[in-house]
C-alpha cells in the first residue's frame, strides 16, 4: 500500500460509494455546503463530504473516477485552501 | 575535576538539557504514572515525544520527523489503552513537541475505558486552541459527552472564546469558562474535575480555578466506553489545534497530585502555571 496526500471532496450523491471504496483510509465524514452564504446560514444543506490526509493511493485512484469528485494533491495546500478554491464551506458544529 | 566543577555540574546540567530530551521531566512523568498505583483506570498520553508515537495503528513504525501521521499513541499508564486512528484522518506530529489536529477529520480513539467503578474523574490536558470558529472536542468519553456516565472537555463549545468541562450522571452539568484569556489562538493547561455524587464540575485554567457548576448531575457512575481525542466519536466536532500531553484518571486528585499532573502537562507546552 502506498499513501498519497490529498484533500478530496465528493458530492453527496456518491458519498456512500466513496465511503465503501475508501474504507478506513478515506472516510468522508466532514459535511460541507456550497451555499454561498456559508456556515452562517442555518438552513444551508449539506452538498458534499470531504476527507483529508495521507492514505491509500490505490483506493483514491478509484474514488476520483466517481462523478463530481475534486481532489487536491498539493501537500502545501491546507484543506481550507482546497475548500476556498472550490467554493465549499464547512457547516458550523455546535455542541 | 576541580572543586568548582563538582559544585557547578549538578546545577548546570539540568539547565543545559533539552527540555524534551529523555531524562529531564522523567521524574515528573513517573510521579504522574504513580497516580495509577492503586489500579486506577485511565490513560496518559505524551504527544511531545516521538518514542511514544507510531505512524501505524499496528504500532510497528515510530514517527521520526515533523509531519508524520500518528496512527497510534502509547498509553503511558499501566492500563495500556493505546489510542489509534486510521487512514488519512490521523493527527500529525511536530518535532518541537506536539500533535496537530486539523479540524477537518483527524481523530484518535482508545479501546473502552472501564470507569463503571467510579463516579469521579480528573482530566488534565495541555493544548493550543487554534480557532474559536466552531465547537470542538478535545476529550470526550463515549460517543457524546452529555449522555449518562460520560464527561467531556471542549475548546470551544461553540463559536465562542471559551473552554468547557462537563460531567454527566443521570443528568449533566457544564463548567463553561468564557474569557478573553482563553480566546484562540492560545496555549493552555486545562484541568477538568468531575464527581457525580457530589455534583462537582469544575475547570481550571493554567493551574488556577476558573469556574465551576453545582448543577445536579443525578446519580450513577461513569460508564465503560471509548475515549475520543480531538473529535466526537471519530466523525464530527473536530478539534483545531495542538495537544501536548493528556491525563485522564478515574478519581479525584489531591492538590499535590493535581499540581504534579498540571506541571507534567505544561512542560512541553511552555505554559506558566499560576
Amino acid at each position: 500500500m502506498t499513501d498519497i496526500t490529498a484533500t478530496v471532496i465528493v458530492p453527496i450523491a456518491v458519498v456512500d460509494t466513496a465511503r465503501t471504496i475508501g474504507g478506513d483510509q478515506w472516510r468522508f465524514v466532514r459535511p460541507l455546503t456550497t451555499d454561498p452564504t456559508g456556515p452562517t446560514n442555518p438552513d444551508a444543506e449539506v452538498t458534499d463530504y470531504a476527507s483529508s490526509g495521507a492514505a491509500d493511493a490505490g483506493l483514491l485512484a478509484l474514488i476520483v473516477q466517481l462523478p463530481g469528485v475534486i481532489a487536491d494533491y498539493d501537500p502545501a495546500h491546507s484543506w481550507q485552501d482546497t475548500l476556498a478554491a472550490n467554493g465549499r464551506y464547512l457547516i458550523e458544529e455546535v455542541i | 575535576m576541580s572543586i568548582l566543577q563538582h559544585v557547578l555540574q549538578p546545577v548546570l546540567r539540568p539547565l543545559l538539557m533539552d527540555p524534551l530530551a529523555p531524562g529531564l521531566g522523567d521524574g515528573l512523568t513517573a510521579a504522574v504514572q504513580a497516580l495509577f498505583a492503586s489500579g486506577e483506570k485511565g490513560v496518559m498520553f505524551d504527544f511531545s515525544k516521538s518514542s511514544n508515537l507510531y505512524t501505524d495503528s499496528a504500532r510497528t513504525t515510530l514517527v521520526t520527523t515533523s509531519g508524520d501521521s500518528i496512527g497510534s499513541a502509547t498509553d503511558l499508564s499501566p492500563n495500556g489503552k493505546h489510542a489509534s486512528s486510521a487512514g488519512g484522518a490521523r493527527p500529525k506530529w511536530d518535532a518541537t513537541g506536539f500533535a496537530t489536529w486539523d479540524a477537518f477529520d483527524d481523530y484518535m480513539q482508545t479501546p473502552a475505558l472501564d470507569f463503571s467503578g467510579t463516579d469521579a474523574v480528573t482530566v488534565v490536558v495541555a493544548l493550543r486552541k487554534g480557532s474559536d470558529a466552531a465547537g470542538a472536542v478535545v476529550v470526550e468519553f463515549g460517543s457524546t459527552g452529555s449522555t449518562a456516565g460520560a464527561f467531556r472537555v471542549f475548546a470551544p463549545s461553540s463559536a465562542a472564546a471559551n473552554v468547557v468541562f462537563g460531567s454527566t450522571g443521570s443528568s449533566t452539568a457544564s463548567a463553561t469558562y468564557a474569557n478573553a484569556a482563553v480566546a484562540a489562538p492560545v496555549t493552555l493547561v486545562l484541568t477538568g474535575q468531575g464527581d457525580i455524587s457530589s455534583d462537582t464540575c469544575a475547570i481550571r485554567v493554567n493551574g488556577a480555578d476558573a469556574t465551576s457548576s453545582a448543577t445536579d448531575q443525578g446519580t450513577g457512575n461513569y460508564t465503560s466506553q471509548a475515549l475520543n481525542i480531538g473529535a466526537r466519536n471519530a466523525v464530527s466536532v473536530f478539534f483545531n489545534g495542538r495537544i501536548y500531553r493528556l491525563l485522564v484518571i478515574g478519581r479525584a486528585l489531591t492538590a499535590t497530585e493535581r499540581g504534579n499532573a498540571e506541571r507534567w502537562a505544561a512542560q512541553p507546552a511552555g505554559v506558566t502555571l499560576a
